[in-house]
């Protein structure tokens, strides 16, 4: 019968459904509903547009792996949740394979500063080299490095003003026109401090930064998180939480959570990101004397209840001993059977 | 639900005193309805208060698509005294599901008749029962099932296509 329809539906051309009506009826689907209607065709993707109802931050993503990067080694690994997987650390396809990975977003990895891999379809791409003068830059939508504050010499004229500054001019890469574009970004609410202060913090160690609905979460100077919002050219700075009882500073930890949005752990502490809007507190999710210890004492390869395995190829191992590949001991899938 | 004869008027149908308007359908076809369910209508509502002879026009409703209409409002409508016998509240609420439930087995090209005429009628509660209906019926097909369904061109150029399938990467398994 379905058929029937389809046919009869096919000949008539007539438009089923004028666009506010389309739009009562996209308005109604969950957010993967809505991403499928997006590529039907123009008028769909119009009507989709015009009202916003495009949620990509909402799609359900599954988790196909993850990447290892240990520092003394020349590759990633990639620890996969299933054994079928064609991602790999093995990024020779991409140039310079063996440089290292320097930051990730959304699935992609920036290698060496220019190179921008997706690991599931195996594309990669150059990054346009950053126009200068700026050091600090941030993508909207593909990649993101760290807002720090440049760390040339600061004369003494400077050193009592506000840090970050008001507003501040940055080169942004947009992965829509594929250049670097001159943005201006203004600073909504209280300053970090003054330029003095934040020159005394030592600001090179490794620095996190996520995207999580349209703004990015930079872990700047002295602990301060920068909130950019990409869109409207606005930047908040979220203060470090109060009791902040780590005995050794460390620069916390910064992800995302499909739930709870932007966290931020240290060695003691979990913590959810303040809202969009509205005050800018950390919330305590979780506390523990050593919160290492806890994760620790989990069992690393834990079996999925689907009763599939996650596989960690030691690609590094290969690469150098590939005549090793029988070896029982040094099997590198993880076939854990029920118990 | 035949056509009827006349306009706003007093009817003993169904045991009781009810008024009763008759609506006119693009293709001339009369329905004689309680105004209570005729009411669900915003536009017929506000229709009645302007009056006029000879019935209601809906020029933009056919004979097919209003008669499945005023099946909702009929029985969505509050039924005036109803008999106190046996139905709870819940038993009501789950009668009324399956209803629609039914009402809703129909094609596409129906379905889309519909959301239109309620659109058009400003049926709320219909409109939100179709186009959850037709949400229901995209919501795990992919783009091209879709614009099978639809009889939609695929209007994209190989380079857009291109865009898309990059953007949406990961997102369709």
């Amino acid at each position: 019968m379905e058929q029937q329809q389809q046919e009869e539906i096919s000949e008539s051309h007539v438009q089923l459904l004028p666009d506010e009506m389309l739009e009562d009826v996209l308005r109604r689907l969950a957010p993967r509903g809505v991403a499928v209607s997006h590529c039907v065709c123009k008028a769909w993707r119009a009507a989709i547009d015009a009202h916003k109802l495009l949620r990509p931050e909402l799609l359900p993503r599954s988790l196909g792996g993850i990447f290892v990067d240990f520092n003394m080694l020349v590759r990633p690994e990639f620890l996969s949740s299933s054994s079928s997987s064609r991602v790999s650390g093995d990024l020779s396809y991409t140039p310079r394979p063996k440089t290292p990975v320097v930051d990730h977003c959304n699935g992609l990895l920036l290698r060496s500063s220019d190179v921008v891999v997706n690991p599931a379809t195996w594309q990669w791409a150059y990054l346009p080299p950053r126009p200068p003068p700026h050091m600090s830059t941030a993508g909207a939508g593909v990649f993101l490095m760290p807002f720090v504050a440049p760390r040339a010499r600061l004369d003494d004229a400077m050193a009592g003003s506000e840090w970050p500054p008001s507003s501040c001019e940055t080169h942004v890469f947009s992965s829509r026109t594929g250049r670097w574009e001159e943005r201006s970004f203004a600073r909504e609410g209280e300053p970090a401090g003054t330029v003095a202060a934040m020159k005394r913090a030592f600001a090179m160690e490794k620095r996190y930064s996520v995207y999580w609905c349209g703004a990015l979460y930079v872990h700047s100077q002295n602990d301060f998180i920068c909130r950019v919002s990409v869109a409207d050219g606005k930047y908040q700075v979220i203060k470090p939480p109060a009791e902040n009882d780590d005995d050794h500073p460390q620069a916390p930890y910064l992800g995302t959570s499909e739930r709870r949005g932007v966290l931020r752990r240290t060695r003691s502490q979990v913590l959810t990101a303040p809202g969009s809007s509205g005050e800018m507190q950390w919330v305590l999710k979780h506390q523990s004397n050593n919160l290492q210890q806890v994760l620790a004492s989990q069992d690393s390869y834990h079996q999925q209840d689907d009763g599939a395995c996650w596989c960690f190829k030691d690609i590094n191992h290969y690469a150098e001993y590939p005549e090793d590949d029988g070896d029982e001991e040094e099997e590198p899938v993880l076939t854990d059977h029920s118990y | 639900m035949a056509a009827a004869d006349s306009c706003d008027g007093i009817s003993t149908s169904g045991g009781g005193w009810e008024k009763t308007v008759t609506l006119v359908s693009s293709d001339d076809a009369r329905f004689e309805v309680r105004e209570a369910a005729a009411s669900l209508s915003q536009t017929v509502r506000r229709m009645i208060r302007a009056g006029g002879d000879g019935g209601i026009p809906l020029p933009k409703v056919d004979a097919r698509t209003l008669s499945t209409v005023l099946e909702y409002c009929n029985k969505h409508a509050a039924v005036p005294a109803p008999a106190p016998e046996s139905s709870s509240a819940e038993a009501a609420a789950v009668d009324l599901e399956w209803f629609d439930k039914e009402l809703m087995h129909v094609d596409l090209a129906t379905l889309c008749s519909l959301i239109r005429a309620a659109d058009y009628l400003e049926v709320a509660g219909l409109l939100d029962l179709t186009c959850k209906t037709v949400a229901d019926m995209i919501k795990s097909k992919t783009a091209e099932e879709i614009r099978q369904m639809f009889g939609i061109q695929n209007d994209f150029t190989p380079e857009e296509e291109e865009q898309l399938s990059r953007e949406n990467a990961g997102v369709f398994e």
